[in-house]
């Protein structure tokens, strides 16, 4: 299938959408534009209100209060079949009495196409996932993956100007994930629409998205681009779900802009410190670096002792938890180069992290 | 479960003895129904076994008897009708029984299986008192009826079991890939319900065509097949009766064996 | 949150209407039909008890159905003998010769009651395969008496009813997680007592669903006794069939139709009530 085919994505809008189930609001008052041909993830832990808002874009799920627009129309009164959408479910839902052609010839069959542009246009689709020899066999008889890109092909075998994604690769193990990572990569560079993605796992967020909405209780947490999202945590729930990050409280020490952090019983400045009073700052493993003996800290970086606690070594990269001398347990990590050679418990370091590299957190 | 996932208390000697009982079992459930198929095939006016010489003899004197064919044919066509209407309206209501939430439900799920679980004899006499009263003894859409509650059990218990593991999401998916509410009832649901269906229309069948007390209390003067077996049982024991038991198993088998069949594949498909 | 959703879901279309085809052909042909039972025992034509009394009047009611609830019960203690071993063995066999004993279990089960009391005939009667062969063998003289006995009864009775036993006792075994069964051998039980304590305790939901259901099926039984018992061995069904097909009384096998319900209702009830006892005194 080649871009030409496609139309370009739309655009999707909600306009202070809400939704309540009896007493328990899922959504308060969301919106969002998204703009034309984007892959945006909607990122959160279950109940976060993810799924019920894709569940409203595909019609399943009317919104209580506010309105959904997409390239600018209301679609508020069209039943799904009508919204011109396409949708990946989290347990493939490949209709188990047809084979996989069948399958990516439903939609085409619902609107009424062509017998020859049936063929035409399941063939292509079949292709661009790599099932093109697999168009006779039933669900039961592919594998795990392959099911899932049938379910692929079949959700843009119509040309649909919006794909949704709910949780696409959940059902399927690590290795596999991956790859169908890869592949997903592929598909939205060949086709142009616009895909909304749901997701709890923050690598897949990261790995796949334009830009990524965190969400937590019902509500927009933080939006922003992947290396966004991650080097600068709007808040306490983005730095503690995406990623591993430690969370080190402040208290102010009477000057705008200067903390002590409590747990290290140093100071802490910040001239960019503007909207809410921080609370807290995160700073990832990866930023803190263990200091050898007899090397000098880096200009203007916070150095703190502590002894070692616990060890989880991956191969490639060591993980250690710290005890400071308040008690309190640090993260960080090392990247293993030849010459580095695994700690062991209650061994005494130093470690040390740049000012610049950690983030103010307002509560949440 | 798997025969490894034996719990263990069974030792060899063990297994032994279960298999040979439950074999034991299976002549005791059995060997009535398969001597009468030899039996059937007897030259002699009394039963035999072994028979001294084979012979259709009995075969021909069900098929020659006007009124046993009669009474055949009756059978056979009310439980078509029967097993029709008992499995679109055992589908639909199992299609109901899943898509509402009410209180009480359960309470009704208990009234439409209680004509199974009731003493016969009362649903018979109590539909005898109410067609006395309609004066409508001898209607044969009485006893459709009738029968269509007492069969009515079956489909909504099987196509239940089968919804019950009806991906939901699929109605879904069909109707974001395009389809209507009705296309996808037509396309998804209804070929996914299809081989429960067929088994309870199997089994509806034979409730029918084997009641007996229902049909002795209502039909009036006109016989179905099990009325005219009960009435030369209690008169006279002739061996077409034998014949008549042979092609009624072999019936049975056949038919069971099939919408059993199409049960497991009904179920087994719905849990990939 | 999902669970919220399907709800939403589903109750966005109703599909109430769906009920009403069976609410109807029940409330019409079953409801209220046994309704018409207990007016029609308690009016002849305004309201009476006479039918009730002429039960109590003569002693040959009662006692027949005292002989029914026996019958019954003792058919029911029978099947649950004999079938829950079977249904154990069923459960826990490989699972590809389990489809095939599985059939072989289903067909009597399907097989015309009248044909199933009709081959006891021909396997017991005078003229039978059992006498005849006894008989050719030179072991008696003359057919012995097997057919229209008590025993009989019970033979055909347990031989119907016993497939309904191994099939709700198994439907209750196959799902019993046998991982629970190993814990509580790992954790000390001998075989015998991990079976005690754990699998049977486990099963038992499908022995008292089975037994409630043949001991109901039982209670109604008219045909097998008619056909292969003595005329000592009648059950109420027997009375209320010839209230109906010769005497025509509806208002006397109204009453003996309610007695029948009754004592069945009686007697599930009270099953329950121990089974209950002994489940929530169990721990102790």
């Amino acid at each position: 299938m080649r871009k030409a085919d496609i139309q370009t994505g739309a655009t999707v809008d909600f306009q202070a959408v809400g939704r309540s189930f009896g007493k328990l609001d899922v959504l308060k008052d969301f919106s969002l534009a998204i703009a034309a041909g984007e892959f945006l993830t909607l990122l959160g832990p279950s109940g976060s209100g993810k799924t019920t808002a894709l569940n409203m874009i595909a019609g399943f799920l009317q919104p209580t209060s506010g309105d959904i627009l997409i390239d600018g129309k209301s679609i508020a009164s069209l039943p799904p079949e009508r919204r011109n959408v396409g949708m990946v479910f989290q347990n493939y839902s490949l209709f188990p009495h047809m084979n996989v052609f069948d399958n990516v010839a439903f939609p085409l069959k619902m609107r009424r196409a062509s017998a020859q542009l049936i063929k035409e246009k399941v063939e292509k689709a079949l292709e661009l996932v790599h099932l093109a020899d697999y168009a006779a066999r039933m669900p039961t008889q592919i594998s795990g993956g392959q099911r899932q890109r049938v379910a692929f092909a079949r959700a843009i075998v119509f040309a649909p100007r919006v794909l949704l994604m709910d949780e696409p690769l959940g059902a399927l193990d690590l290795k596999l994930r991956e790859h169908m990572q890869l592949e997903i990569k592929r598909y939205r560079d060949e086709i142009g629409c616009t895909m909304i993605y749901v997701t709890h796992d923050q690598g897949e967020a990261l790995t796949l998205s334009d830009r990524i909405v965190v969400m937590n209780n019902g509500r927009i947490v933080q939006i922003g681009g992947p290396e966004e999202i991650y080097d600068r945590p709007a808040n306490r729930f983005s730095a503690e779900f995406i990623g591993e990050n430690n969370i080190l409280r402040l208290q102010p020490n009477g000057k705008a802009g200067h903390w002590v952090i409590e747990e290290l019983k140093q100071p802490f400045a910040s001239p960019a410190a503007a909207g809410p009073a921080p609370q807290a700052l995160s700073i990832r493993p990866e930023k803190i670096a263990r200091l050898k003996a007899g090397e000098a800290r880096g200009p203007g970086s916070i150095a703190f002792d502590a002894t070692i606690a616990e060890i989880l070594f991956f191969g490639d990269v060591i993980k250690y938890s710290a005890r400071l001398a308040d008690g309190a347990l640090i993260k960080f990590k090392e990247h293993r180069a030849a010459a580095t050679s695994v700690m062991r418990v209650d061994q005494s370091v130093t470690l040390a992290f740049a000012p610049g590299d950690a983030v103010l957190l307002a509560d949440e | 479960m798997h025969p490894s996932d034996d719990p263990g208390w069974a030792g060899k000697g063990w297994s032994m003895a279960f298999t040979a009982y439950f074999i034991l079992l299976l002549i005791y459930l059995l060997l009535p129904l398969l001597i009468v198929i030899p039996v059937s095939f007897g030259e002699d006016q009394w039963l035999q076994f072994p028979p001294t010489s084979l012979s259709l003899r009995w075969y021909r004197s069900y098929f020659s008897d006007p009124g046993f064919i009669a009474a055949t044919f009756t059978s056979f066509w009310i439980a078509c009708v029967v097993s029709a209407l008992a499995t679109v309206i055992g589908t639909v209501t199992a299609l109901g029984l899943s898509r509402t939430r009410f209180r009480g439900k359960s309470l009704l799920y208990g009234f439409i299986i209680a004509p199974m679980v009731i003493p016969i004899i009362i649903f018979a006499l109590a539909l005898f008192i109410l067609f006395n009263q309609l004066k409508m003894t001898g209607s044969v859409a009485g006893l459709i009826l009738a029968h269509v509650v007492l069969a009515l059990p079956f489909p909504v218990l099987i196509v239940s079991a089968a919804l019950e593991q009806f991906d939901t999401t699929l109605e879904r998916a069909g109707r974001i890939l395009g389809a209507t509410p009705l296309r996808v009832f037509l396309h998804i649901t209804l070929p996914y319900l299809a081989p429960a269906a067929l088994a309870s229309a199997i089994f509806s069948f034979f409730v029918s065509f084997d009641e007996l007390v229902i049909a002795l209390f209502i039909t009036g003067r006109w016989d179905t097949l099990p009325k005219r077996i009960w009435s030369d049982l209690r008169l006279e024991i002739d061996p077409t009766i034998a014949a008549v038991a042979a092609i009624l198993i072999a019936i049975t088998l056949i038919g069971i064996t099939a919408g059993e069949l199409l049960r497991r594949w009904a179920m087994a498909r719905a849990a990939n | 949150m999902m669970m919220n959703e399907q709800k939403q879901a589903r109750s966005e279309g109703s599909a109430f209407w769906l009920l009403v085809p069976a609410i109807l052909l029940l409330i019409g042909l079953f409801g209220y039909p046994l309704l018409k039972v207990l007016i029609t025992s308690i009016l002849d034509p305004g309201f009476t008890l006479a039918h009730y009394l002429r039960i109590l009047d003569r002693p040959i009611y009662l006692t027949v159905l005292a002989r029914t609830v026996e019958v019954s019960l003792i058919v029911t203690a029978l099947c649950f003998l004999l079938g829950y071993p079977a249904a154990y063995y069923l459960a826990h066999c490989p699972p590809r010769l389990r489809t095939y004993l599985f059939l072989l279990i289903l067909l009597p089960m399907w097989t015309s009651l009248l044909i199933r009391s009709y081959s006891w005939i021909v396997v017991l009667g005078k003229n039978g395969v059992i006498n005849l062969g006894l008989i050719q063998l030179g072991l008696i003289a003359e057919p012995l008496q097997m057919l229209y006995t008590t025993g009989t009864v019970y033979l055909a009775m347990v031989q119907i009813l016993l497939p309904i036993m191994i099939l709700t006792c198994y439907g209750v075994m196959i799902k019993i997680d046998q991982g629970l069964v190993r814990a509580a051998r790992v954790l000390g039980a001998s075989a015998w007592r991990a079976f005690a304590t754990v699998y049977f305790p486990l099963s038992l939901a499908g022995v008292s669903t089975g037994a409630v259901i043949i001991f109901i099926l039982a209670m109604g039984f008219f045909v097998t006794p008619a056909l292969v018992g003595s005329r000592q061995d009648i059950m109420l069904g027997n009375l209320i069939e010839t209230q109906i097909n010769q005497a025509v009384n509806l208002g006397f096998a109204s009453a003996l139709g309610l007695l029948l319900l009754a004592a069945t209702i009686a007697v599930v009830m009270l099953f329950r009530a121990v089974m209950r006892w002994r489940f929530s005194h169990a721990s102790v």
